[in-house]
């Protein structure tokens, strides 16, 4: 009779772990086919690493370096910017011509990245009115064609996305130099919008 | 030892299994459909607006002014000549068109007499919650006015959706008739058969024993098998065993599917950071934290400079405070209290960092302690998606070459609070889109060449989808 009650019992016990199974918390992933051809042996960008000090694969570029370019026209992304983050660099930068000629297409281009990188603080057309700003006041930035704007040199514009300006943060990490310059031809462009 | 020792016969035995396992059957059906016609109730208990709105109204009305399969509710109270008229009308609408309201014939007109099915199952009380929550939510909505657009937009418009809730409640009113039904006659059987057992036996009552769980399916698979073994059940309890086992094959079968399929995989984050909140309410685009999906493998996880690009200004959220926002501060070293990146952080003595963030988040209870990990250490984030080593993705190449949005991969990510997997990422998926999904030829320059190279060499209007560019090659994904 014990025998009998045993294997009844081991065979529900079963049978709740088979039904168990196939109910997958979203914290565990599940099971991986073959992990030794999942997982690399080499490091992954995000991985973390015992080999560096702050334990991560993805390091910052050795200061003073910059990695060698066969294209030259990325040449200008990798050279070091000159001006210090100071007041006495904001006016320096005024000084500053725009490297990248000015084209329709470079404005195209500026316009995809204002989209992308900057709409959302100061508007789809720079007027100061991006979502952002709608519900944080702290964040609504002044309009590119208002009076404190309208006249803003390119050098300083470009100066401003590279280590960002009042309450915008430095955009430098996220755009390269040509990205920026770029970005300054469509800035320009909105600077000559009228004001309301 | 034979069922026949314990029980005089079979019939004796079935009926002893039948009278106290009926009993017990009948309870838990009259408890399951308890539970069941009591859950609905228990959410309207809560007298909650937003829920009762979410769960009776939502289908058909938006808060705002816009027309879905009804019209838009943002003042409605104001519309109607009086609240009483109002609620009459929401309870019941067909009941109150009889009484000639000019406006409401109007309104039934005005949808094409899609009428608004009746809410037996709402108070007074609640529609009046609702209708609160209709004011409050339509003064938010005007307070966002500019951006506030409404993601089904459109999607509705057409009327005749509403039935399907009409529907739903036919299917549950059916599906309780027929519990009752079964109940009436389980109560039946079990009866006649106490009687039965009684007239047989002599006895008063039905043995009470306690079974354990054990002892209760060994009854069952001995009462299963007598009604096997009976000659005319044989074919029946054939194709029992036959569905029994063709389950447990499908069961193995999907299990076996499921290795390596990560879909739904929701880890929780290092950081509540809210995607619905950042992407969905703010509008941030993907790419502006996930810079890298322009230009790399890897969509990459932003750094934290980028989270302190807004919240250097925004240090506390709505929703958690200063505890999750003081976690990005821990970890880049920014003193919140005076504004300023700590100078040379990473060597800063243990002890000094936490005087700043004990200040901050005032004295070391549960703030500081979620905090604490994070002090001069990166955001251990963790991964959703991963594709296994042996299979090559770029994103780079699917944003700008390829041209695909995000959220076809990734799902409504601008809705999520809590990213989980979207799509399965098997390869049969990948392969799927790249048969189904159209090269995007038009102003793209990386694929100018060869896009007059096969205009010319196939007729015109041809469908090139990636599959006929070498999306079908095994080597351009492992290698």
């Amino acid at each position: 009779m014990r025998k009998i009650h045993g294997i009844i019992t081991f065979g529900a016990v079963s049978l709740a772990l088979l039904a168990g199974s196939c109910t997958k918390s979203p914290q565990s992933p599940g099971y991986e086919y073959m992990p030794d051809m999942y997982r690399s042996v080499g490091y992954e960008a995000y991985q973390p690493n015992p080999n560096f000090a702050d334990g991560t694969t993805a390091q910052p570029p050795v200061e003073g370096t910059m990695p060698y370019q066969s294209d030259r026209s990325r040449l200008l992304d990798f050279m070091p910017y000159p001006l210090p983050n100071t007041p006495e660099g904001y006016a320096a930068a005024a000084a500053l011509k725009n490297p990248v000629p000015f084209s329709e297409e470079a404005l195209k281009e500026g316009e995809a990245l204002f989209q992308t990188f900057c709409s959302h603080c100061h508007g789809t057309k720079g007027l100061g009115d991006g979502v952002v700003g709608t519900k944080n006041p702290a964040l609504i930035p002044p309009a590119y064609n208002s009076p404190q704007l309208k006249d803003l040199p390119e050098g300083q514009i470009f100066h401003s996305i590279t280590y960002g300006k009042g309450m915008m943060g430095a955009h430098r990490y996220q755009l390269t130099k040509t990205q920026r310059w770029k970005l300054v031809h469509y800035v320009q462009s909105l600077q000559k919008q009228p004001a309301q | 030892m034979p069922a026949s020792k314990q029980f005089p016969n079979k019939l004796h035995y079935i009926l002893t299994y039948s009278c106290s396992m009926s009993l017990r059957f009948i309870r838990a059906l009259w408890l399951a459909l308890l539970v069941a016609w009591g859950g609905y109730p228990f959410d309207v208990l809560a007298a909650d607006g937003k829920k009762l709105f979410e769960t009776n109204c939502a289908r058909c009305h938006y808060v705002s002014d816009k027309k879905l399969v009804g019209p838009g509710l943002a003042g409605v109270r104001q519309r109607w000549s009086s609240q009483d008229n109002l609620i009459a009308w929401i309870l019941n609408s067909a009941e109150y068109l009889k009484t000639g309201d000019k406006y409401a014939l109007d309104l039934y007109e005005k949808f094409n007499k899609a009428a608004m099915p009746a809410f037996p199952n709402l108070s007074k009380d609640d529609v009046l919650a609702i209708l609160d929550y209709i004011d409050q939510a339509a003064q938010e909505a005007v307070a966002k006015a500019p951006d506030s657009v409404t993601p089904a937009e459109g999607a509705g418009s057409q009327p005749g959706k509403s039935s399907d809730s009409q529907y739903t409640t036919i299917l549950l009113l059916v599906l309780v008739l027929v519990l009752i039904l079964l109940l009436v006659y389980l109560t039946n059987i079990s009866r006649s058969l106490v009687l039965i057992w009684q007239a047989r036996s002599g006895q008063k009552d039905p043995p009470a024993k306690d079974f354990s769980i054990a002892e209760r399916l060994e009854n069952f698979l001995r009462a299963a098998w007598v009604w096997a073994g009976t000659p005319g059940n044989r074919r029946w309890a054939g194709l029992i065993i036959l569905l029994v086992v063709l389950y447990l094959l499908k069961l193995v079968w999907d299990g076996l599917y499921g290795i390596g399929v990560f879909q739904g995989y929701q880890p929780q984050q290092p950081i509540k950071f809210s995607h619905a909140k950042h992407a969905g309410e703010l509008k941030i685009s993907c790419v502006y934290c996930h810079t890298g999906a322009t230009q790399s493998k890897h969509a990459t996880i932003p750094s934290p400079t980028t989270c302190m690009n807004c919240h250097m200004a925004v240090k506390e959220g709505p929703k958690y405070g200063k505890t999750e926002i003081a976690k990005i501060y821990a970890s880049i070293g920014y003193d919140p209290n005076t504004d300023r990146y700590i100078e040379n952080y990473q060597n800063l003595p243990y002890e000094e960092v936490v005087k700043i963030f004990t200040t901050w988040l005032e004295g070391s209870g549960d703030a500081f302690r979620a905090v604490e990990r994070f002090i001069q250490k990166p955001i251990d984030w963790v991964q959703i998606h991963k594709l296994p080593d042996h299979a090559y993705f770029n994103h780079a190449q699917h944003y700008n070459v390829g041209q695909i949005e995000c959220q076809t991969c990734h799902g409504p990510v601008e809705q999520m609070e809590e990213v989980y997997q979207y799509s399965t990422l098997t390869m049969g998926w990948c392969i799927n889109c790249h048969r189904q999904t159209p090269v995007k030829w038009e102003g793209n320059g990386y694929y100018a060449r060869l896009h007059d190279y096969l205009k010319a060499r196939y007729k015109e209007g041809d469908k090139f989808t990636v599959s006929r560019v070498g999306g079908l090659e095994c080597g351009k994904c492992h290698y």
